[in-house]
C-alpha cells in the first residue's frame, strides 16, 4: 500500500519536470513587474490605467551587456475596472503583470473628485496586490505623474515613494496607504488626508512637489488643504516620528526647531452640555539654528521663551487644521467621531464641540552652543 | 492505539495549540453588522474567560477517568458512538482540507487548479498518519516553535503599524452582538475533543496542562485579535482570511511581503491536524471493528475526504455548508459538552455502584 | 624461509613421503575419512592421528599456495605444523617456535605432556590457545595463527604470530578537526581496539567479538562500557548480526542497514565515526560501538539526529563559540536543503517576497536564459554533483585540473553562454558549501535537495511546507533501539540540552554524566 502511494506520488511529482505547472506564465521572465499605477477618468467615463513597469528585457545575444536600455516602460489602457485594466496590460505587453511590487498608486484629480472607493476593491480581493501601498493625488492627471521622467537611472515610482516616506521626517507630508483610504470608505464618518503632488519642470527632467493634501470622505475628494493644515493633521493624528519647523519671532529672528518626538493624546469629556476634546500634545525639541546673536549664551529664560514660541506655533497649526477640516467642512480627519456611539450624530457633535489644546514641548538640546546653567 | 505507545501531556497540548492556532489564523469572519471593531477584542477576551466554564465537563472527565477509552464507558452504545465520532472526525478533516484548499487557491494559486495539490497533500497525510501517533506528536512540538516564532515576527513587525484611532467604544452595537461573537469563538474550539479521545494514552499532569492550554490559547487569541483590529481596522471584517491580510502587512526591513513564508507554517499546522484526525479515525475504526491493522482505514478515510473536498470545491456555495457556524455549533455542543458530561455521569454512577 | 626450513626438517626426519605414492593413498584415505559433505555444520573433532588431520586440512584448503601444512618429527614425536604464509611472521615462527622445538632433544615422551611443554616453553607475549575441532583449526589458520598438532592428542595449539601488511594509524580523512587528536581508525581490527583501550583505561571497557558473512567470516567487535550500556540494545544488536545471512561483509554499509531496521528512513539512525576519541565519548554515554575488521569506520548505536551537528572541536573551544558553530551548522543544514527550492519557488510563484532591486536583477538575468527556472536549477545541481563525484573518484594528480574545469570553466562559461543565470551560480555554490559543513549528512541532504527542488517547481512554498512536514514526521518516526531519534528536541529532555544546541562549560558537564538510556521510551 505504501509502495503504491509512493509510486503514485512520484508519478504526480514528475509533472514538475514538464514545467506544465508553470504554464500559466508565472515564470519571472514572463512577468511584468509594475512599480507604479495611475488611475484617471477617461473621456468616455471609463477608467484610464497608466502603468510604470520595470524594463527587464535584454538582448538574448550572449555577448550583450545584459543590461536593459531604459529602466522603465510605460503603458496605458482603458477599462471599466482596475482588474480588467491590469489584465489588458498583458495583451499590450505579452507579459503577465506583477502587482506585488507596486510602490505607489496615483489618483487623477477628476477621478478623486468623482470617487475612488469603487476602485479599491481589487487591492483587497487580489492577494497579489498590496493594500499597504501608498497613494497620492495628482493635481492634474495621474498619467502625468506616472509618465514623468524624474532622472537618469531613476525609477520614478520608487523615488516618489521615497518622497512620501519622507513623512516620517517632515510633518508637511502625509503618508496614506490604500488600506487607510478604504477604512475611511467603510467607516462612513471618518476622513483621511492623501498627499497631493504636482510636477515641476527641472532642466531635462521633472521634479515631484508635494503641495499639501486632499481630504477624502467616503472615497471622494472633498477638500484640498495646504502644507500648514497638513502639518496640523499629522500632529493631531500622532503620526510624527520626527519633523522640523521654523518660527519667526516678533523681532524677526528665525528659529529652526527639530521635533525629536511628538505624542498626541485626545480625551473626550462628555459631562458638560457640549462635548469637550482635551488635546494634549507633548514632545521634545532640539534647536537647530537661530539666526541672531540674541541667544548666543542661552539662559533658562531664553529656553522657556523658545519653548513657548514653538508651542504657540504648534497650537496654531492644530487649531487651524481643526477649524478648516472639522468645523468649516465637517471632515473628521482626526478620528474624533469614532469616540461616539451614535454614528449618525457624530459629525454634528464634533462640529459643536469645544477643543482644549495644550501643547507641552520641551527643548532637550540646544546643539553645541553655550547654555548658562 | 498500541498499548505501549504513549505521548506526554505537553506534546498533546502543543499539538492542540497548533490546531487551535490554525483555526484562528484561517478564521473566516461572520459579518456581525452591529459589532464594532473593539467588540471583537472584547469578545476574544470574554471567550477566554468563558472557556473554563464551557470545558468544565472535560476537566471533570480528566479528573475522574484517566485510563479508559470513552467508548468503553458505554458498552452498548460503544459502536454507534465510535461511528458517530468517526463521522465527526471525517467532517473535521473535510472542513480542514476544504479550508486549506480555499486558502491556497485564494492566496497562493488563484489562477491554478489545486486538485493535484490536494491529492498530493492527502497522500502525504495518509503516509504520515500511518506512522502512528508519536511522530505526529513530536513533529507538533517542533512545529509549535516555528509557529510561535512566526507569530512573534508578525507581532514585532506590526507594532509600528497599529492605529489606535480604530478603537471604537465597547459594545456600541449592544451586548447581544458581543455575546454572539463570544459564542462564535467558543464553538470553533473543538480541540478538547482530541483531548477526550487521547486521554487514555497521555502521560503527565493532563488537568494542569489543559488549564494552561486554555489560558495560553485564550491570551494568544486576544493578542492576535487586538493586533488584527488595530492594524487592519474595518477592512479586517471584509477579508476572507483577515489574519493572512494582517500577515501581508508584516515586513522586516527589505522583506516586504513575508506572508508567503509565514503562511508556510500555517500550512504545516493544517497538515498536522489532518494527520492527527486520520490517525484517530484509523485507530477508532481498528478497535471498533477489531480488524487488527488489516483494513487500511487511513486510506479509506483519505479517499472519502478527498472526494468530499473535490466535490465541495466545485462551487463556493457547497463550501458554505461545510463552513456554516450553526452546524459546527451543534457538533460542538454534542461532542465537546454533552459527550464528556455523559461520560462523567456514567463514571460517577459506576463509582457509586462499586461503593 | 619457513618453507625451506620445514623441507629440510622433513628430509632430516627421514620422511619418505613420495608425492606420487602419497597421492593416491591420500585421496583414498581422504574419502574414507572425510566422507562428510562440504559445508556441513557438524563440527569434526581433531583426530589423534596426525595424518587424518593433515588429509582434512589439505582437502579443505586445496592447492592454495599460501597455506603451509607440514609434518615433522621432534625427538620421535610426530608433529603437524600449519599456517597461512601471508598472515604469519615467518621469522617469529622459525626462531621462537619451530627451531627450539625441533632442536630440543629433551622433549617429554608423553604426548599430552609434550603439548603442555610446548605451550609453556614458547616465548611469552605470543597469544596461545587450543583448538578442539578441525573447523576451528581452519579459522585459526585463516586468522594468522600458527598451529601445532601432535600425534595422539585431540587438540592443537594455536600461536598468535600474525604479521601482515596493513595501513598504519593515519589522520582522519572525513572528520577533520582543528584542536583534537589526529589519529583515526584503520583497517586492522586489533589496532582499532588498541586505540580504544589506550583512551579508556578502565576494566569496564568490554569487547565482544562476533562473526558475520558466511564466506568472509568477518570479525565484528561490539565495544561498550559494562556499567553504562543497555544490555537489551546490546543483545538486540548481537541477535541481528548473528541472524544475518550475508555472504561477505567487506564494509560497514551492510551492517548499518542490518541494524538500522527502517528502510524508508531518510536519515540514518546508526552513526559512524573515523575517530577513536569520538568513539570513546559515545561509549561513555552508554552507546555501543561496532568495529568491523577491514573497515576504518566504527558504527555507533543508538545515534541521535542532533549528533550530526556535533564535532569534537566543540569541546575544545569556549562554549560561546561552540554555540555559534552549532547554530551555523543547523542553519547550514536548512540552507543546503532549501535554498535552491526557495529560489525556484520565489522565481516561479512568489515574486513578492524579494525586494525590488533583487527581483529586478534576477528578472534581467532570467530573461536571458532559455530554460524554466526548475530545469535550470536541476541541471546545474546535477552538473555540480557530477563534478563532485569526479573529484572524489579521480586520481589526486588531476585534482586541480578538474576543480578548475568544473568550477571556473563550466560555471562561468554557462553564465556567459546564457544557459544559466548568475544568481543561480550563487545558489549552487552556497548550497554546495553549506552541505560540506555537515559532512555526515551529505547523502540525505543531496537527495532531499533534488526532491525539494522538484516539489518547489510544482507547487512553490506550499509544496515546500508539505514536503518539510513529511520529512519532519519521517525523522520523528524513527525510534532506533527505543530511543527517539529527535531527542532531546522531541520528546523534550531538558537534561540533555546541556550539550545539544549549546554546550555547557566543562565544570557543569562533568558534574553529571549523561546516559543515552535516560532518553529511552
Amino acid at each position: 500500500m505504501k509502495k503504491i502511494a509512493a509510486l503514485f506520488l512520484v508519478f504526480v511529482l514528475l509533472f514538475g519536470f514538464t514545467s506544465c505547472t508553470v504554464k500559466n506564465g508565472s515564470e519571472l521572465k514572463r512577468r511584468l513587474i509594475i512599480q507604479g499605477i495611475g488611475l484617471d477618468l477617461a473621456e468616455d467615463g471609463t477608467l484610464l490605467l497608466s502603468v510604470q513597469a520595470l524594463n527587464t528585457d535584454v538582448s538574448t545575444h550572449a555577448s550583450s551587456n545584459s543590461e536593459p536600455e531604459s529602466l522603465v516602460k510605460l503603458y496605458s489602457v482603458k477599462a471599466r475596472t482596475l482588474s480588467e485594466a491590469v489584465k489588458q496590460i498583458s495583451a499590450v505587453t505579452g507579459k503577465n503583470p506583477v502587482l506585488s511590487q507596486n510602490r505607489i498608486v496615483v489618483f487623477g484629480y477628476e477621478l478623486a473628485k468623482r470617487g475612488v472607493g469603487k476602485y479599491l476593491d481589487d487591492f483587497f480581493r487580489n492577494d497579489e496586490n498590496r493594500f499597504s501601498v501608498l497613494c497620492l493625488v495628482s493635481k492634474t492627471t495621474a498619467k502625468e505623474i506616472i509618465y514623468a521622467g524624474l532622472g537618469d537611472n531613476v525609477i520614478p515610482a520608487r523615488l516618489t515613494e521615497k518622497i512620501l516616506l519622507g513623512a516620517d521626517y517632515n510633518y508637511e507630508i502625509t503618508k496614506t496607504s490604500i488600506l487607510k483610504l478604504r477604512n475611511t470608505v467603510l467607516s462612513e464618518n471618518t476622513a483621511c488626508a492623501v498627499p497631493v503632488a504636482e510636477l515641476e519642470k527641472d532642466e531635462n527632467f521633472y521634479k515631484i512637489n508635494i503641495s499639501g493634501s486632499a481630504v477624502f470622505l467616503d472615497g471622494k475628494l472633498m477638500l484640498t488643504v495646504d502644507n500648514k493644515i497638513t502639518s496640523g493633521i499629522n500632529i493631531l493624528n500622532s503620526k510624527l516620528k520626527k519633523s522640523f519647523f521654523s518660527v519667526e519671532l516678533s523681532d524677526g529672528t528665525n528659529v529652526s526647531y527639530e521635533m525629536l518626538s511628538c505624542h498626541t493624546s485626545i480625551k473626550t469629556d462628555n459631562s458638560a452640555e457640549r462635548p469637550v476634546f482635551n488635546i494634549e500634545i507633548s514632545g521634545s525639541l532640539s534647536v537647530d539654528e537661530i539666526d541672531s546673536e540674541r541667544f548666543l549664551n542661552t539662559s533658562y529664560e531664553d529656553i522657556e521663551f523658545l519653548e513657548e514660541e514653538a508651542q504657540e506655533h504648534i497650537k496654531k497649526l492644530v487649531n487651524e487644521s481643526i477649524k478648516k477640516c472639522v468645523i468649516e467642512n465637517s471632515l473628521d480627519v482626526f478620528g474624533f467621531s469614532v469616540k461616539f456611539k451614535n454614528k449618525n450624530e457624530a459629525i454634528e457633535l464634533i462640529k459643536n464641540s469645544d477643543y482644549n489644546i495644550s501643547v507641552n514641548l520641551r527643548i532637550k538640546r540646544m546643539g553645541d552652543s553655550a547654555v548658562s546653567f | 492505539m498500541n498499548k505501549a505507545e504513549k505521548i506526554s501531556s505537553y506534546q498533546l497540548f502543543l499539538l492542540m495549540a497548533v490546531s487551535r492556532a490554525l483555526s484562528t489564523l484561517t478564521f473566516i469572519p461572520q459579518i456581525n453588522e452591529n459589532a464594532g471593531l473593539i467588540d471583537y477584542i472584547a469578545a476574544s477576551v470574554a471567550a477566554w474567560l468563558f472557556m473554563p466554564v464551557v470545558f468544565m465537563p472535560v476537566i471533570l472527565l480528566i479528573k475522574s477517568n484517566r485510563t479508559d477509552s470513552i467508548f468503553t464507558l458505554f458498552p452498548k452504545a460503544g459502536k454507534p458512538l465510535s461511528i458517530a465520532v468517526c463521522i465527526l472526525l471525517l467532517f473535521m478533516a473535510v472542513f480542514t482540507l476544504s479550508r486549506l484548499n480555499l486558502f491556497i487557491s485564494t492566496v497562493f494559486f488563484p489562477e491554478k487548479d489545486t486538485t493535484v495539490l490536494m491529492i498530493i497533500t492527502l497522500l502525504a497525510v495518509c503516509y504520515c498518519a500511518s506512522l502512528s501517533l508519536e511522530p505526529v506528536a513530536r513533529a507538533g512540538t517542533l512545529i509549535f516553535v516555528f509557529l510561535a516564532l512566526s507569530l512573534a515576527v508578525i507581532t514585532v513587525s506590526l507594532i509600528d503599524k497599529l492605529e489606535f484611532n480604530y478603537i471604537t467604544p465597547v459594545m456600541s452595537g449592544g451586548i447581544s452582538s458581543v455575546i454572539k461573537l463570544v459564542v462564535s469563538v467558543t464553538v470553533r474550539t473543538v480541540e478538547p475533543l482530541f483531548l477526550i479521545l487521547l486521554l487514555p494514552v497521555t502521560n503527565g499532569n493532563v488537568k494542569k496542562g489543559f488549564i494552561i492550554w486554555i489560558a495560553a490559547t485564550g491570551l494568544a487569541l486576544s493578542v492576535i485579535t487586538a493586533l488584527l483590529t488595530l492594524s487592519l481596522g474595518e477592512s479586517a471584517l471584509y477579508q476572507l482570511f483577515p489574519y493572512h491580510a494582517m500577515a501581508q502587512l508584516a515586513d522586516l526591513g527589505v522583506l516586504e511581503r513575508m506572508d508567503a513564508l509565514l503562511t508556510g507554517v500555517w500550512i504545516i499546522s493544517a497538515f498536522l491536524r489532518l494527520c492527527l484526525i486520520l490517525y484517530l479515525i484509523n485507530d477508532i475504526c481498528q478497535k471498533t471493528f477489531k480488524t487488527a491493522n488489516k483494513v487500511p482505514f487511513t486510506a479509506i478515510s483519505g479517499v472519502i475526504i478527498l472526494t468530499a473536498v473535490l466535490v465541495s470545491e466545485k462551487s463556493l456555495s457547497y463550501s458554505g455548508f461545510i463552513f456554516s457556524l450553526p452546524l459546527r455549533a451543534c457538533l460542538f455542543v454534542i461532542f465537546v459538552i454533552l459527550l464528556p458530561t455523559a461520560a462523567v455521569i456514567k463514571i460517577k454512577i459506576k463509582e457509586k455502584r462499586v461503593k | 624461509m619457513f618453507r625451506f626450513y620445514l623441507k629440510n626438517i622433513h628430509r632430516k626426519s627421514g620422511n619418505t613421503n613420495n608425492g606420487d605414492s602419497v597421492k593416491n593413498p591420500l585421496k583414498k584415505n581422504l574419502e574414507e575419512i572425510t566422507d562428510i559433505p562440504e559445508n556441513s555444520e557438524r563440527e569434526l573433532p581433531i583426530y589423534r592421528d596426525i595424518l587424518s588431520n593433515e588429509l582434512y586440512l589439505k582437502k579443505s584448503f586445496g592447492e592454495s599456495m599460501d597455506i603451509l601444512i607440514k609434518t615433522a618429527e621432534a625427538d620421535s614425536a610426530k608433529l603437524l605444523f600449519c599456517m597461512a604464509d601471508t598472515l604469519c611472521d615467518n621469522l617469529l615462527v622459525t626462531q621462537q617456535i619451530v627451531k627450539p622445538l625441533l632442536e630440543n632433544t629433551d622433549l617429554p615422551s608423553n604426548h599430552e605432556k609434550l603439548m603442555n611443554y610446548i605451550s609453556q616453553s614458547v616465548i611469552a607475549g605470543v597469544d596461545i590457545k587450543k583448538a578442539y575441532s578441525l573447523q576451528q583449526a581452519e579459522q585459526e589458520i585463516l586468522s594468522g595463527m600458527f598451529l601445532v598438532f601432535c600425534e595422539g592428542v585431540d587438540y592443537c595449539l594455536c600461536f598468535g604470530v600474525q604479521r601482515f601488511t596493513k595501513r598504519g594509524v593515519e589522520q582522519s580523512q572525513s572528520e577533520v578537526n582543528e584542536k583534537s587528536s589526529l589519529e583515526a581508525f584503520c583497517e586492522c581490527f586489533k589496532d582499532n581496539l588498541a586505540l580504544l583501550r589506550r583512551r579508556i583505561r578502565s576494566p569496564k571497557l568490554h569487547f565482544d567479538t562476533l562473526e558475520a558473512g558466511v564466506t568472509s567470516k568477518t570479525r565484528i567487535c561490539l565495544c561498550y562500557l559494562t556499567d553504562r550500556v543497555n544490555y537489551e540494545i546490546l543483545n538486540q544488536i548481537k541477535n541481528q548480526i548473528n541472524s544475518a545471512r550475508f555472504d561477505t561483509v567487506l564494509s560497514s554499509g551492510s551492517i548499518t542497514e542490518l541494524i538500522e531496521g527502517n528502510r524508508f528512513a531518510l536519515f540514518s539512525a546508526v552513526g559512524s565515526t573515523e575517530r577513536p576519541d569520538t568513539a570513546c565519548a559515545e561509549m561513555a554515554e552508554g552507546r555501543i560501538l561496532i568495529i568491523i575488521d577491514g573497515t576504518p569506520f566504527a558504527l555507533i548505536a543508538p545515534y541521535l539526529f542532533s549528533e550530526n551537528f556535533q564535532t569534537v572541536d566543540d569541546y575544545n573551544v569556549p562554549p560561546f563559540y561552540a554555540l555559534f558553530t552549532r547554530i551555523l551548522k543547523y542553519s547550514a543544514f536548512f540552507i543546503a536543503i532549501f535554498l535552491p527550492s526557495v529560489y525556484i519557488a520565489v522565481c516561479s510563484f512568489h515574486h513578492e517576497v524579494l525586494p525590488v532591486a533583487m527581483l529586478y536583477d534576477m528578472a534581467v538575468q532570467e530573461s536571458i536564459t532559455p530554460f524554466p527556472v526548475l530545469l535550470e536549477t536541476v541541471f546545474i545541481h546535477f552538473v555540480y554533483e557530477i563534478v563532485r563525484e569526479a573529484g572524489v573518484r579521480m586520481p589526486k594528480s588531476v585534482g586541480n585540473a578538474v576543480s578548475i574545469v568544473g568550477g571556473l570553466v563550466i560555471g562561468d562559461a554557462a553564465v556567459s553562454a546564457g544557459l544559466i543565470a548568475a544568481p543561480m551560480l550563487i545558489v549552487v555554490a552556497m548550497s554546495a558549501i553549506t552541505s560540506f559543513v555537515i559532512p555526515k549528512l551529505y547523502q540525505p541532504v543531496a537527495f532531499l535537495r533534488f526532491v525539494f527542488m522538484i516539489i518547489a517547481g510544482v507547487s512553490g512554498f506550499y509544496g515546500i511546507a508539505i514536503g518539510f512536514c513529511v520529512m519532519l514526521i519521517n525523522i520523528c518516526s524513527q525510534n532506533p533501539f527505543s530511543v527517539p531519534f529527535t531527542s532531546p528536541f522531541a520528546p523534550l529532555f531538558l537534561s540533555a540540552f546541556r550539550d545539544t544546541l549549546f554546550r555547557q562549560n566543562w565544570t557543569k558537564l562533568s558534574r553529571r554524566s549523561f546516559n543515552i538510556s535516560s532518553m529511552e521510551k
